[in-house]
């Protein structure tokens, strides 16, 4: 068997890649996010470029249903939301 | 309020791939405002004239058309706007299976040359050859293929169809599209890519796609649409979707109204004509058979025979029904042919003595058909009436002349049937299976993954019911 050439901790540090991450955004009445959360303050979302859905897996016990949203920050900075359509949560996701 | 046509919805026709009924497709279209709706089933017409039926009770503009499939695996969206246009789509659709694979059908594109006439051609869904070729940057391309089908169908014939089903990349093809379609001044018309007439019958559609690939859903998990959105929209809901492109949707109606193509009345259906030989027409022609064969049966020509024949030939010639038995006649003669070469028949028996088929039906009644071999009851002999099979009146349908061959000619008598007329003049019609209880159960419960000796116990307890009733027996 061939040695790993680094140590046992590389294993433990590996983690699933874009992997979502949990944020606070506040949507308009249609369910469009219009501020998210960043630290202590709130930033405003400029426009929204895009917007898909995913509805999927339904066979399963938990089915995967989500509201994505490509939007540009109030900062110029872009970013992808999607909202859980399951639990509500508010998640951050590159895509694409 | 706004006003739209779906121009792009699969019935369950589409098989394996639509979910949902002709029927259910009009009545919901209805209730959602809607006064036109076009079916546009994958590489066929099977449904075509059940949705126009369908559509006449409720008072629903059909449009006749199809998607499809071209021999690189692209899409086209097809719509009949006159009557040509519905035979050059038939046409079409018949190349695409013949000249490549009717199970994996695929249209030469140099085809559309020819058979453009009477068709409205939309650029199809992502699949489509345009939207392909915008999406990988090929502009110059894509505009050499718009510009070619425009050649070929007119330049008012050809829209740039755009759908949002709301799957990732839908956003950036639309925008590509508009672009393309304002620089080249075309018209944009919106659809929506329907597959079943109501957002919950999507995992009906995402089962029968597995059931398609014999696989569960799990494991066919990629091959599904993204999301539940392909479900016929009501017009606000679609006229949101492209607010910032209204003509896209506007221009549904206005080429709804173009599409004048009507199944139900627009055939204009006429009875086939008959080489006769010289000096007669096929209602001399057919009289004169008819009386030699009366010779033959009866001895002799009575009155009673006379007055019934005369009466026949007579609704005959009202209804232009003469060269459609003479034909009838020739199959039958065909099939004599067949016998006698199989050693069944002595070859000079004439037909009507020894007929090889056996009629049924109200068309026993006929005089005339006893006469050509059709059927080997006497009508005089047991006083049939006539009315029932060729009335006075206008005949509401074509006559329905069902013969039944014997199992010991039947291959034999369908390659000479296909030599005489033309292997595209002769056909054997295809049947359509449905699900029974049983193997519903089975094939829904290896979509879902379920274990299959507990599908296989629960398809057994089911009773010999069509699939229908599943919802009942499951609850049972």
């Amino acid at each position: 068997m061939v040695s790993p050439t680094r140590g046992a901790d590389v294993t433990r540090a590996l983690r699933p890649l874009n992997q979502p991450s949990p944020i606070e955004v506040e949507a308009d009445s249609e369910g469009v996010p219009a501020r998210v959360k960043q630290g202590q303050s709130w930033i405003t979302i400029e426009a929204v470029h895009d917007h898909w859905r995913i509805h999927q897996a339904w066979w399963r016990g938990m089915p995967v249903i989500r509201a994505y949203f490509a939007m540009t920050l109030s900062d110029g900075r872009r970013a992808t939301f999607f909202q859980d359509g399951v639990t509500g949560q508010w998640l951050r996701q590159s895509y694409g | 309020m706004a006003e739209y046509a779906e121009l792009h919805a699969h019935t369950n026709y589409s098989f394996k791939e639509g979910a949902s009924f002709p029927d259910e497709m009009a009545l919901r279209a209805v209730e959602l405002g809607y006064r036109a709706l076009a079916i546009t089933d994958h590489d066929n017409l099977v449904g075509a004239m059940e949705y126009a039926q369908a559509a006449k009770g409720i008072d629903l503009h059909a449009i006749t058309g199809a998607e499809v499939t071209l021999e690189d695996r692209g899409h086209l969206t097809l719509l009949a706007s006159t009557q040509q246009g519905y035979s050059n789509l038939c046409r079409l659709i018949s190349f695409a299976h013949v000249l490549n694979d009717h199970l994996k059908p695929g249209l030469d594109i140099a085809l559309l040359a020819g058979h453009a006439t009477g068709l409205i051609l939309l650029t199809g869904c992502a699949n489509g050859p345009v939207p392909r070729l915008l999406m990988e940057g090929k502009r110059d391309k894509a505009r050499a293929t718009f510009l070619q089908y425009q050649e070929w169908f007119g330049p008012g014939n050809v829209y740039l169809e755009l759908q949002q089903n709301l799957v990732y990349g839908d956003t950036e093809r639309i925008k590509r599209l508009a672009e393309f379609g304002h620089e080249l001044g075309v018209p944009l018309v919106a659809t929506n890519n329907v597959h079943f007439h109501v957002r919950e019958r999507h995992r009906l559609q995402d089962a029968l796609v597995a059931i398609r690939h014999n696989k569960s859903l799990e494991e066919v998990r990629h091959q599904l649409r993204p999301n539940t959105e392909a479900y016929l929209k009501s017009p606000g809901e679609m006229a949101e979707l492209f607010r910032e492109l209204p003509e896209a949707i506007s221009n549904t109606v206005v080429l709804a109204e173009r599409c004048e193509f009507n199944l139900t009345s627009g055939l204009s259906y006429r009875f086939p004509g008959y080489p006769v030989p010289e000096g007669y027409n096929p209602l001399s022609y057919l009289e004169r058979l008819c009386r030699e064969a009366a010779v033959r049966r009866y001895g002799t020509i009575t009155d009673e025979v006379e007055a019934r024949l005369q009466k026949e030939l007579r609704l005959i010639d009202r209804h232009e029904l003469a060269g459609f038995f003479l034909i009838y006649r020739e199959i039958i003669q065909i099939a004599h042919d067949v016998q006698a070469d199989l050693g069944l028949v002595e070859p000079e028996t004439p037909i009507e003595a020894s007929p090889p088929g056996r009629g049924r039906g109200s068309s026993v009644a006929m005089l005339v058909g006893y006469l050509i071999g059709l059927s080997h009851i006497d009508p005089l002999c047991y006083n049939l009436s006539l009315e029932r099979f060729l009335p006075d009146e206008n005949m509401p349908n074509v006559p329905d002349i069902d013969l039944d061959f014997p199992r010991n000619i039947r291959e034999e008598l369908i390659k000479r049937v296909h030599a005489r007329y033309g292997w595209d003049h002769a056909a054997l019609t295809g049947m359509i299976s449905t699900y029974k209880l049983k193997g519903a159960v089975r094939d829904l419960g290896k979509a879902l993954g379920l274990p299959s000796d507990e599908v296989d116990k629960l398809a057994k307890r089911s009773e010999h019911a069509p699939a229908t009733e599943l919802q009942s027996e499951m609850e049972a």
